[in-house]
């Protein structure tokens, strides 16, 4: 707690001294898992300190430090960590065209940009392909994708049509901000609004790994649809992964995850939403997989305030550990600031 | 018959004056006009500069006020949520000021007669401040 303090003291100097650049996130969650190893209780998720600046007229810099899990400074207690989540400059070419480098959150699939800031999206977690810790073997979990890339990025819009291209260090082993491999990973990502409010879109990464024991290529394409009416609001997407030895040119893995959302406006304030996410590791052995099915409310407090409550079943069945059903109930609160 | 068509001819006007508001700026702002796009844009949160480079403040009414609700329906055609995310989402990418919330019209004139950047809107020209000006607005190209 004495932590919390801390970082919400340097958090108001650093606002006193940079008012107008800079933006933050907060975001605490309460949960109660039934038979689940994570424990009950409360949960600080993270504080984001967010500082951008237009250093020109045509060129912005941003600067994301990120305060997780309830970081506890200068002791082993802790499970939280600090650090850049992201940092970049961005050079605007023209009205259509801008250019960015740095380290960014990979643009894939609907939500990884916007991994880190539930008040952004419906669910209060990102669907199951996005996050950490996805079970591939009972050996190693690891994420389907890169979160993080170090790289250069352009970004292209013309009328309804975006496009996001570029080359980056690729997938990194820890997530404190440094790199790990510096192997080349291509990714793009398009979208296009067909119609009002109704956009398709297409990702795909094309990831060199380096490590000695397994070098190997990892390339993952996806495919999303989304619709927000006034009244309802339709996500789904798919995922297809696959992993092979560069060496022998043996496919190791063969990946797929599905995740789908409706939702409906029940009046101003109230989005009630059902959600199903489904991941299988190995889809040659599709009964090994973990599936998620829920349902939550929105509550928007004002702009930048968002109070959620998600109650959802997750289901682990896979070979290497007996069958087992989760029931979790969450409660969480964003600001942005 | 006549009559039926004046009628007409007044529900129609005054529908369209009731789905588009009057948006207002700071009188030394250089704009002269906007179309519906421009502002749609400016609104929620995706459009971040006038035309001389300087950051819009984006004024509205606090949720309760009835007024944002038509706005929102009417003119924007969003769900609160969608505004909202949209704002969240350019507010955590840097880049724009995060927007400004009044309860009444009196509150929102009496900021932006203090703010050359911003702007904001009403449904019922209340406005008797010559610190502010009304910027007419054009139909999409």
């Amino acid at each position: 707690m004495r932590n919390f303090y801390l970082i919400v003291f340097v958090t108001i100097q650093i606002s006193t001294i940079y008012a107008s650049d800079l933006t933050g996130y907060f975001q605490s969650d309460f949960n109660i898992s039934e038979n689940h190893s994570a424990p009950s209780g409360f949960r600080l998720r993270r504080i984001n300190l967010i500082y951008a600046k237009k250093v020109l007229e045509n060129a912005k810099i941003l600067t994301d430090i990120e305060f997780e899990d309830g970081l506890e400074l200068g002791t082993n207690g802790g499970i939280g960590e600090i650090k850049i989540s992201r940092g970049y400059g961005e050079l605007i070419i023209n009205k259509n065209m801008e250019v960015r480098a740095g380290k960014f959150l990979t643009p894939y699939g609907i939500y990884n940009e916007i991994h880190d800031f539930s008040a952004s999206y419906v669910p209060i977690d990102p669907p199951l392909f996005f996050r950490k810790n996805l079970f591939f073997s009972n050996t190693s979990s690891q994420r389907a994708i890169s979160k993080y890339s170090t790289g250069i990025l352009i970004n292209f819009n013309h009328k309804k049509f975006h496009l996001q291209g570029g080359v980056a260090n690729g997938e990194q082993q820890k997530e404190d901000g440094s790199d790990q491999n510096r192997s080349p990973l291509t990714l793009i990502r398009m979208t296009y609004e067909f119609w009002d409010q109704a956009w398709i879109g297409m990702s795909f990464q094309r990831d060199k790994i380096n490590t000695s024991s397994r070098p190997r290529w990892e390339n993952s394409f996806a495919f999303d649809l989304q619709f927000e009416g006034q009244q309802y609001i339709f996500q789904t997407e798919f995922f297809q992964g696959k992993k092979w030895n560069r060496t022998t040119g043996v496919q190791s893995t063969n990946y797929q995850s599905v995740s789908t959302l409706l939702g409906h406006n029940l009046n101003d304030d109230f989005i009630g939403y059902i959600r199903y996410d489904v991941f299988i590791p190995d889809i040659t052995k599709s009964e090994n997989n973990t599936q998620e099915y829920g349902m939550g409310l929105n509550y928007f407090v004002n702009y930048y305030t968002i109070i959620k409550w998600e109650s959802y079943q997750e289901s682990l069945a896979t070979s290497w550990v007996q069958k087992k059903d989760y029931l979790t109930h969450k409660l969480s609160l964003s600001i942005v600031y | 018959m006549k009559r039926i068509i004046i009628i007409f001819i007044i529900l129609f006007f005054s529908r369209s004056s009731l789905s588009t508001p009057y948006f207002f700026v700071h009188h030394l702002n250089p704009v002269k006009s906007l179309s519906k796009d421009q502002i749609k844009q400016i609104f929620m949160g995706e459009s971040f500069t006038w035309e001389d480079g300087k950051e819009i403040q984006v004024v509205d009414y606090k949720k309760e006020v009835e007024e944002k609700k038509t706005f929102m329906k009417d003119f924007l055609k969003v769900s609160p949520f969608y505004l909202y995310k949209k704002w969240i989402r350019a507010s955590l990418q840097g880049n724009t000021l995060p927007i400004k919330l009044f309860g009444s019209h009196q509150e929102v004139v009496d900021f932006i007669e203090t703010t050359p950047d911003a702007i904001g809107y009403m449904y019922l020209n209340e406005i008797k401040s010559d610190k502010i000006k009304i910027v007419p607005v054009k139909n999409n190209d």
